[in-house]
C-alpha cells in the first residue's frame, strides 16, 4: 500500500482546518464543531472508505495462454468485482505499461462500480519483451473525495506471461564459427563422425547394410563390412551468463537486458542449429545445466525452455557458474567457448570468445 | 440489487435534505406568532421524516407494479387517510406531520432535475440554517435537533461542494461515504464553548517552565523577573512570570463572608503574606497574645481579628534554603518533625513540603488597630508579661489550642526577658546616609502624629499617593534592600525622582523613613497571594504573586506589617470586616406538630398512566389499521388498474401493435425463465436459442412475422389477426409453465 498526497488538495485541506479552528475558537456549538470535525475527520474516514472498498475488490486477470510469443496479440481479460455494500468510485487502473500494450485498457483508466457490482473488461495485449513477468494489471488507486491523497494497492492476483524471444538473426554474424575459427586459429574439441573408412571386416551381427562392402564381398565370397573412420567436425560451447537479479528488483532495465540477451542466446542457437553446428549450450536454469542443439528438435527443446528457464536457483550456483566461466578456455584449443554475458562491465564485451 | 444500492443511496440524501428543511422551516415559522407550537417540536419532525420514508417505501412496492409518477402519486395517498384519523386524537399535529411529508414527497418526486435541485438547494438550505445561527441565535427546537439539523447541513454542502466543483457536475462520490461522516459527526460530543487555547497555552508554558527550572539563568539584563528571591532587586523593569512557585493545600475557605450596611452578603478572598527566611516566629506570637492579654481581649473579641489556621506548603519551581511559610507562624512541620529556624542548611527544590499552623491576624480591623494603638502609646508603665501557664491557658481560652505545642517554656520565658526585637533596636533603625530631603519628608510625615502606628499608617497613606509601575527605568545597579543603602538609594529614586515603581520601591521607602522616624522596620520578602472565590484542593502560587513589604515593630505589640504599595489593597480594605456578635439567646423555639394529610396520589397516578396507555394502543391501533388496508386496497387497485389498462390498450390496439406487445412479453417470459443472465443485443436469435426445443419452431415462426412487420417496408402486407393469435398462443404457452433452454 502507498499513499501519496496531492499539493494543492492538501493546501485546500489545510485552509479548511484552519478556517475550522479560528471559526472554533470564536464560536462554540454545533455550527463550528460540526465544520472543525468535518475537516478532521475528512481523511480517516476517507481513507476508511478506500479501505472497505479495496477489501471486497476482487479482481481477477487472465489470458488464453501463459506462453506467449514476444510481440504477438493475444486476448485479456479482466474481471472487477465490488462484493461489498460500498461503491467503487472512480478507482484507477495501472498497467505494466512499460512492458506490454493493452489495446483497450488505457494506463490510469478510471471504473466504478456500483454495490454487488461486476464487470468485466477485455483488451488485446502484447507482450514488448522475451521472458518471464508480470502483464495485465499491476496496480489500482483509489483517490479520496477532495483530491487531497491518494492510495495504491497492488493488485492481489497478478499474471505471469512467459514470453519466449523472437527467432532473428541477431546473434548470426557476432558467432560467424568460420571468422571466430580464423581469426583465433583455435580448432574445436575433436568430435567426430563416421565415414566409410578404408579397412575392413568380415560381416557381424548388427553391423549395418549400409557398410557393407559389396565388391569386396563379392570378391572374397563372404560379406565383408568397412570400418568407419572418425571425421573431425566442429563444436562449440556457449556459455550464458544471466544477472543474478531478485525478483523484486526485475524492473523495465532488466526485461530489456534479459530480452536482448534471450533473443541473442536463440538467435545464435538457432544459427548452430541451421548449419548443423553441435552447440552445447551452458545456462542457468536453477542449477547449472547443459543442453546439446545439434538439429531443429534439440533448438526447440531448447527454445521452449529459454524464455523462464534462466535464473539461479541459490547463490551457489552463480558461483558455480562463474568458476565454469574461469576455468573453460578456448586458450589450450580444446574448444571453442563463448561467452555471452547478460550484462557486460564496463570493457567487457556482450558476445566474447573466452 | 447494485440498482437498489444506488436506489438506497439517492434516498438517504433526499431524507437528509428534508430534514433540514423542515427544521430550518420550523425555526422560521416560529418566529412568527400564529404558528402553532406544538409543531415546534422533535415529535413533529421525526413524524414527518418517518413518514416520508413510509412514503418511499409504499413507492417502491407500487414501482414493483408502475413505474415513474403513478407509483409515487398513489404511494401518496394514504395520507389523506391518515390526516383525517389523527386529527381527532391527541396527537393531531402528526395528520399534519403525514401532510407534509406527502407533499415533500411528491414535489420530489415530480421536480425535473432533481440531482441539480438538490445540489443547489444544499447550499442555500445550509446558509439558511447558518444564517438562522448567527441572526436569531437559533435553537433548532433542542440540542439533538440542531446538532443533526448542522451535521446534516454540513455534509449536504460538502456533497454539494465535491459534486460541483471535484466532479464537474459529474457523478459525485458515493453519498455514503458522507452518511458515514455524518455518522460519526453525529456522535461526537461539541462545547458550547470556543475552544479554549488557554489549556495548550499552560502545558507549553509548563514544559517552559520545568526546562528553564533545571536551566541556570543566564539571561540577566534590564528586565527583573518576578519571583521569590534574595533582597538583591534591580528596581528595574519589572516582568511578570507565570511560574508556579508554591502550592498551597487548605481545607479553610478561601473567603471570609460577611453583610454589607444593607444585608447583603458579600464574599471577600483572603490574602495571604508568606514570608521566607523567617521560620516559626514564637517571640512574635508570645508579644502578641501578651498584647491582647492586656487589652482584656475575650475569646469573642480575639476570634474578630484572629483565628488559628493551618496550610500545606509545596515548592515548586523553586529554589531556595530559605523556609517560607504564613507571618505569624506558629510551627513548620516537615515530615512531622518540626522545623527550627528559617533557613535550611539543604536548598529546599521542587517537592519540598511543610504543614505550616500560623496565626491569621486581619491588621485592618479596627478595634485590632485600636487596641495596637493603645498598646503602642502606653510606653511608660512596663507591662508585665503573663507566666507561661497564664499565657498556656489563655492562648487555649482565645484560640482553643495549646500554645506548648507551638512554644516551650524556655523559648517563652527567653522571649519575654530578653525581649521580642531580637539583634536589637540599632539593627532596624539604621539609615545610612539619607539625603536631608528624605529626613524632611519623615519629619513632615509624623511630627504632628503621636504614637508609633498613626505614624505608621501615616507614612503608609502617604506613600499610597504614589504610582504604581512595573515599567521602570533600570540604572544598572543592583541594590540589597535589606541594607539602609541598598534601601536607602531606591527609596531616594522613588520619591524624589521617577514617583512610579512597585512594591520593592514603595517597602524601601517606608523602610526608611519608619527608621528615620525613629521606629524600628524590616523589610520581609516572600508572596503575597489572593486566593480565588472557588475552593480548590489545592491554590497556585506564581512568580508574579512575589512581593515585599515593610513591617514596624511597635512596642509592646510586635511586628506588625503595612502595606504602602498602591497598586495592591490596604489592610483596611482586606479586613474580614467581623463584628462582635451578641451570645445567642438559648431558648428554643417549638413548632406545633401537624398532622399531614394522607397520600394517595400514588395509586390514582398508576390508574391513569394504566388509561393512558391504553387509549394509545387503541389509537394506534384505529389509525394502523386503516392505513394498512388502504395500502392494501391501492396495491390492488393498482394491479388490478394496471391489468385493466394493459387490456384496454391492448384490445384497442392496432394488429401489428398486438403483434408487438406480444412479442415483448414473450421475450420477458424467454429472460425471465433463462438460466443466464443475457444482455440484449436486440437480436432475436438470441431468444429463439433459450426457448425450449418443442416451441422453437413456433417461436421462429413469430419472430419472423416480427421481423417482416419491421422491416418488410410498406409493400408487405400488415400483420394479420391469425398471426395475432400464433402469437398470443406462444405468449400464453410461455407464461404457463414452459421452461426456457440455456445455450
Amino acid at each position: 500500500m502507498k499513499i501519496s498526497f496531492y499539493k494543492k488538495g492538501v493546501i485546500i485541506f489545510l485552509l479548511f482546518l484552519a478556517a475550522g479552528l479560528v471559526f472554533s475558537s470564536f464560536y462554540g456549538g454545533e455550527v463550528s464543531f460540526v465544520w472543525l470535525y468535518s475537516a478532521i475527520l475528512l481523511i480517516p474516514v476517507s481513507f476508511l472508505y478506500i479501505l472497505i472498498n479495496y477489501k471486497f475488490l476482487s479482481i481477477y486477470q487472465e489470458m488464453g495462454t501463459h506462453r506467449v510469443l514476444k510481440g504477438d496479440e493475444h486476448s485479456f481479460m479482466f474481471v472487477f468485482e465490488n462484493e461489498g455494500l460500498l461503491p467503487v468510485h472512480k478507482m484507477q487502473l495501472r498497467t505494466y505499461k512499460d512492458r506490454c500494450m493493452l489495446g483497450d485498457v488505457e494506463d490510469g483508466m478510471l471504473l466504478s462500480l456500483g454495490s454487488f457490482n461486476r464487470k468485466e473488461l477485455s483488451s488485446p495485449i502484447s507482450c514488448k519483451y522475451a521472458g518471464t513477468y508480470d502483464v495485465g494489471l499491476a496496480e489500482v488507486l483509489f483517490t479520496d473525495p477532495f483530491g487531497i491523497f491518494s492510495v495504491s494497492f497492488d493488485v492481489p492476483y497478478k499474471f505471469r506471461a512467459i514470453v519466449s524471444p523472437r527467432i532473428t538473426d541477431s546473434g548470426e554474424k557476432a558467432v560467424d564459427i568460420e571468422n571466430i575459427i580464423n581469426n583465433t586459429g583455435l580448432k574445436s574439441l575433436m568430435q567426430f563422425e563416421d565415414i566409410p573408412g578404408s579397412d575392413a571386416r568380415e560381416y557381424q551381427k548388427g553391423d549395418a547394410v549400409s557398410a557393407i562392402n559389396w565388391k569386396l564381398s563379392a570378391r572374397l565370397s563372404r560379406i565383408m563390412v568397412r570400418l568407419p573412420e572418425r571425421k573431425e567436425k566442429r563444436t562449440l560451447t556457449m556459455i550464458m551468463e544471466a544477472v543474478d537479479v531478485p525478483e523484486s528488483k526485475q524492473d523495465t532495465e532488466f526485461l530489456k537486458d534479459r530480452d536482448r540477451f534471450l533473443e541473442f542466446v536463440v538467435s545464435c542457437a538457432y544459427s548452430f542449429a541451421v548449419q548443423g553446428v553441435p552447440t552445447k549450450i551452458v545456462y542457468p536454469s536453477g542449477v547449472v545445466k547443459e543442453h546439446i542443439v545439434n538439429s531443429y528438435e534439440s533448438f526447440f527443446e531448447f527454445y521452449g525452455t529459454v524464455a523462464d528457464g534462466v535464473f539461479y536457483g541459490t547463490k551457489e550456483d552463480y558461483d558455480k557458474l562463474q568458476e565454469i566461466i574461469s576455468n573453460r578456455s578456448s586458450v589450450d584449443g580444446e574448444e571453442t567457448v563463448i561467452l555471452i554475458r547478460e550484462k557486460p562491465s564496463l570493457g567487457e564485451e556482450y558476445c566474447a570468445v573466452i | 440489487m447494485g440498482k437498489n444500492i444506488a436506489l438506497l443511496s439517492d434516498e438517504l440524501q433526499l431524507h437528509i435534505f428534508v430534514f433540514v428543511l423542515i427544521s430550518a422551516c420550523l425555526e422560521i415559522l416560529y418566529g412568527f406568532s400564529a404558528f402553532p407550537v406544538e409543531y415546534y417540536s422533535k415529535s413533529f419532525l421525526f413524524l414527518s421524516i418517518f413518514f416520508f420514508f413510509f412514503y418511499a417505501v409504499i413507492g417502491y412496492v407500487f414501482d414493483l407494479i408502475v413505474s415513474g409518477k403513478v407509483s409515487v402519486l398513489f404511494s401518496v395517498l394514504p395520507s389523506i387517510l391518515l390526516f383525517l384519523l389523527l386529527k381527532r386524537t391527541a396527537v393531531a399535529y402528526a395528520g399534519v406531520a403525514a401532510i407534509v411529508a406527502a407533499v415533500l414527497r411528491l414535489s420530489f418526486a415530480l421536480l425535473p432535475k432533481r440531482k441539480t435541485v438538490l445540489m443547489a438547494g444544499s447550499i442555500v438550505l445550509g446558509g439558511i440554517c447558518f444564517y438562522l445561527w448567527f441572526s436569531n441565535d437559533a435553537e433548532f427546537v433542542d440540542g439533538a435537533v440542531r446538532n443533526l439539523t448542522y451535521v446534516f447541513a454540513a455534509v449536504l454542502i460538502l456533497a454539494a461542494v465535491q459534486e460541483f466543483f471535484y466532479e464537474k457536475r459529474k457523478d459525485g462520490f458515493p453519498f455514503y461515504f458522507f452518511v458515514i461522516l455524518s455518522i460519526f459527526l453525529a456522535v461526537i460530543p461539541k462545547s458550547q464553548e470556543p475552544i479554549n487555547w488557554n489549556v495548550v497555552l499552560d502545558v507549553g508554558r509548563k514544559f517552559v517552565e520545568s526546562v528553564s527550572y533545571y536551566m541556570p539563568d543566564i539571561f540577566g539584563g534590564a528586565s527583573y523577573n518576578t519571583g521569590y528571591s534574595s533582597f538583591n532587586v534591580t528596581g528595574g523593569k519589572l516582568h511578570f512570570t507565570e511560574k508556579i512557585q508554591i502550592s498551597l493545600s487548605t481545607f479553610d475557605m478561601p473567603y471570609y463572608t460577611f453583610e454589607d450596611e444593607n444585608g447583603t452578603l458579600i464574599n471577600r478572598r483572603k490574602v495571604l503574606y508568606l514570608a521566607g527566611g523567617r521560620g516559626s516566629e514564637k517571640d512574635q506570637i508570645v508579644s502578641f497574645i501578651n498584647m491582647l492579654h492586656s487589652a482584656g481581649v475575650n475569646k469573642q473579641e480575639a476570634k474578630v481579628f484572629s483565628e488559628v489556621c493551618s496550610v500545606g506548603v509545596d515548592y515548586r519551581f523553586l529554589k531556595t534554603y530559605d523556609e517560607i511559610a504564613p507571618i505569624n507562624a506558629l510551627s513548620l512541620l516537615r515530615n512531622e518533625q518540626i522545623v527550627e529556624g528559617g533557613k535550611s542548611t539543604e536548598l529546599h527544590k521542587t517537592g519540598y513540603h511543610l504543614r505550616v499552623k500560623y496565626l491569621s491576624i486581619d491588621y485592618g480591623n479596627a478595634y485590632l488597630a485600636d487596641i495596637i494603638r493603645n498598646s503602642g502609646q502606653d510606653l511608660g508603665n512596663q507591662k508585665a508579661y503573663m507566666s507561661f501557664s497564664e499565657a498556656c491557658d489563655y492562648f487555649e481560652e482565645i484560640y482553643g489550642v495549646e500554645l506548648l505545642a507551638y512554644v516551650s517554656e524556655e523559648e517563652y520565658n527567653n522571649a519575654c526577658e530578653k525581649g521580642f526585637l531580637k539583634g536589637g533596636r540599632s539593627e532596624f533603625l539604621s539609615t545610612g546616609n539619607t539625603s536631608s530631603n528624605m529626613q524632611d519628608l519623615a519629619k513632615e510625615l509624623t511630627e504632628n502624629v503621636s504614637g508609633d502606628y498613626d505614624k505608621c499608617k501615616s507614612i503608609e497613606n502617604y506613600l499610597r499617593q504614589y504610582t504604581y509601575s512595573t515599567d521602570i527605568k533600570y540604572d544598572g545597579e543592583e541594590y540589597d534592600m535589606s541594607t539602609p543603602e541598598g534601601a536607602g538609594a531606591l527609596a531616594e529614586k522613588f520619591l524624589f525622582e521617577d514617583g512610579e515603581g512597585y512594591c520593592v520601591h514603595f517597602t524601601s521607602s517606608m523602610l526608611m523613613l519608619l527608621r528615620l522616624s525613629g521606629i524600628p522596620a524590616r523589610v520581609s520578602v516572600g508572596y503575597r497571594y489572593v486566593f480565588p472565590f472557588e475552593k480548590a484542593d489545592s491554590y497556585e502560587i506564581l512568580g508574579k504573586d512575589a512581593h515585599a513589604w515593610p513591617e514596624a515593630y511597635i512596642e509592646n505589640v510586635g511586628w506588625v506589617p503595612f502595606e504602602p504599595t498602591s497598586g495592591f489593597r490596604s489592610m483596611e480594605e482586606n479586613t474580614w470586616n467581623r463584628v462582635l456578635q451578641e451570645a445567642p439567646d438559648n431558648e428554643k423555639t417549638v413548632y406545633p406538630s401537624m398532622q399531614a394529610p394522607k397520600f394517595t396520589q400514588g395509586e390514582n397516578k398508576s390508574n391513569e398512566e394504566d388509561a393512558k396507555e391504553e387509549s394509545i394502543f387503541i389509537e394506534l391501533v384505529r389509525v394502523v389499521l386503516p392505513v394498512f388496508a388502504s395500502i392494501i386496497g391501492l396495491l390492488v387497485v393498482l394491479m388490478a388498474g394496471t391489468v385493466l389498462i394493459n387490456r384496454i390498450v391492448y384490445n384497442m390496439a392496432s394488429a401489428d401493435k398486438k403483434f408487438e406487445i406480444n412479442v415483448e412479453h414473450i421475450k420477458k417470459e424467454i429472460r425471465k425463465k433463462s438460466a443466464d443472465d443475457f444482455a440484449d443485443r436486440g437480436l432475436l436469435s438470441d431468444y429463439e436459442k433459450r426457448v425450449p426445443d418443442e416451441l422453437r419452431d413456433n417461436a421462429k415462426e413469430v419472430f419472423g412475422i416480427y421481423y417482416r412487420m419491421l422491416y418488410g417496408g410498406s409493400d408487405i402486407s400488415s400483420v394479420s389477426e391469425e398471426e395475432v393469435t400464433k402469437a398470443e398462443a406462444l405468449r400464453a404457452i410461455l407464461s404457463h409453465g414452459a421452461k426456457a433452454h440455456t445455450t
